[in-house]
């Protein structure tokens, strides 16, 4: 079936934002763009859900590929502007998009086709798969700040040089595989000399459990 | 110069973008997340989103900081000396140099935690309570009750880099919170030394800070429970010369600016 389609299916959820100021027209238009601008492939529909009432500050997203539909998850804040309360902001949705895409790509053809589903992945991982995304979008060209994300990614990887170091491979962009990273987080947490409570502990989720 | 300075007269660049309280209070969202368990709010490097927060967080403090800045700056200017004694404008002229520093200590933590300024919309709302014509208020309304707030922000963000284990955040957070408990105190000396021989005075400076501790305590903000993302610093604030009977008043008043949040929450549905 892929070889023969020409084209994914997007699909946005909600199909209208009625809490916040979203143009969900301009939404889909910026997911295409951006599935454009990681190359992602056409072989994979995409089914987008926005939950609109976590505002910014409360990022966070989730990233699962199944039956030949990439599944994205996001609060609404992942697009809000932090200037305009419920306004839009394209920089960070295309950011967003960008990253949540990069990592289904990783998914479908990049060497992670093992990693656990992403609610089952500890920060430390995330966060270097994070900084992997987000270094390729770099090079693509996207609104991204290194320092934000180098920031995030000591918060969870430790403030020393072994981390530091980690980081500034996966910012090259240069290929990895979900064993190679999951063994670099293994390094991460060997040189992390904070006590057990300053590492990496949580396994809570913004994402409301859905009713049985 | 113009004495008296309104909120919206404040010399921005055009980086910054202002918001109301309004827009908050008439976020409809509101209402939703209230009826979400999103578990604690307390700012802790474990929390979902803790990066995004802890940058929210301090770039409030930066626009705090400038608030802080421009209300001692007034003070120093609105008043005579029969209004304001010159030992209390020199207090103030104290602070705006400890303010300088805190704007530039929180660029620099902007700058470190991958912040731009101005990336964050900025409300006035600390500003205009250095609007008081009554400088009595303004010493309650700035330096006990925001000034007392700042101690709470600043020892939560402290811990923040503690728990973290960033070293940066933490010290600055640490020399910061050392310059806000003087704040604070300066507040204290000067209301009771200001108001000895006029009690009425008194009781409308405290009433005040009352109406800017609650204010300051919107929708649960900052409080004693896993709900409020900034932690009521008792210890701090005994230093900086609260009793333990102000304090508790204070607790009230943030657990009452809470449940009224939360009776609006439900109203409205």
């Amino acid at each position: 079936m892929s070889e023969a389609r020409t084209g994914s299916v997007v699909t946005l959820t909600p199909a209208e934002f009625t809490l916040v100021k979203f143009d969900a027209d301009e939404v889909r238009d910026l997911i295409r763009r951006t599935m454009s601008e990681v190359d992602f492939p056409a072989s994979h529909d995409v089914s987008i859900e926005v939950d609109e009432v976590l505002p910014h500050p409360l990022t966070a997203s989730l990233v699962n590929v199944a039956d030949g539909t990439a599944s994205l998850w996001f609060t609404g804040g992942c697009f809000e502007s932090p200037q305009r309360q419920t306004g839009l902001s394209v920089d960070h949705t295309r950011v967003e998009l960008g990253s949540a895409l990069l990592r289904a790509k990783d998914r479908i053809d990049g060497g992670f086709a093992d990693a656990p589903a992403d609610e089952d992945i500890d920060d430390r991982r995330r966060t270097l798969w994070e900084g992997y995304a987000e270094g390729r979008l770099h090079a693509l060209g996207f609104p991204v700040r290194v320092q934000r994300r180098r920031y995030t990614f000591r918060l969870y990887g430790g403030f020393n040089d072994v981390s530091d170091a980690a980081f500034e491979r996966l910012w090259s962009g240069a290929p990895i595989t979900w064993v190679e990273l999951d063994a670099l987080a293994d390094e991460l947490a060997a040189a992390d000399t904070r006590p057990e409570r300053k590492k990496s502990l949580r396994k809570e989720t913004l994402r409301p459990v859905a009713a049985p | 110069m113009r004495k008296q300075l309104p909120p919206e007269m404040l010399a921005r660049d055009s980086r910054f973008v202002r918001t109301s309280i309004m827009d908050q209070v008439m976020d409809p969202r509101n209402q939703k997340i209230g009826e979400r368990d999103l578990g604690s709010a307390r700012l802790e490097p474990q929390r979902p989103a803790a990066a995004d927060r802890a940058r929210n967080l301090m770039h409030g403090i930066f626009t705090g900081e400038i608030q802080a800045l421009e209300g001692a700056g007034r003070t120093t200017f609105d008043f005579d000396d029969e209004q304001a004694p010159f030992a209390l404008k020199l207090d103030m002229a104290r602070q705006c140099w400890d303010e300088s520093r805190h704007v530039e200590i929180s660029v620099k933590l902007g700058d470190w935690m991958g912040t731009e300024i101005g990336e964050y919309s900025e409300a006035t709302f600390l500003y205009e309570a250095a609007c008081a014509p009554d400088p009595i208020l303004r010493l309650c309304g700035v330096n006990r009750a925001l000034e007392g707030l700042a101690i709470d922000v600043f020892n939560t963000m402290r811990e923040f880099g503690d728990l973290s284990g960033d070293p940066v955040l933490e010290f600055c957070e640490d020399w910061m919170l050392a310059d806000e408990v003087t704040h604070v105190k300066m507040g204290s000396d000067w209301l009771r030394r200001l108001t000895a021989d006029d009690p009425e005075r008194r009781e409308r400076a405290l009433d005040f800070q009352r109406t800017v501790d609650k204010l300051f305590s919107l929708g649960g903000f900052r409080g004693e429970s896993d709900d409020n993302p900034i932690q009521l610093a008792r210890n701090f604030r005994s230093m900086a010369g609260f009793s333990t009977d102000e304090i508790d008043e204070l607790a009230e008043i943030a657990a009452q600016a809470q449940a009224d949040a939360q009776a609006m929450s439900t109203g409205s549905q």
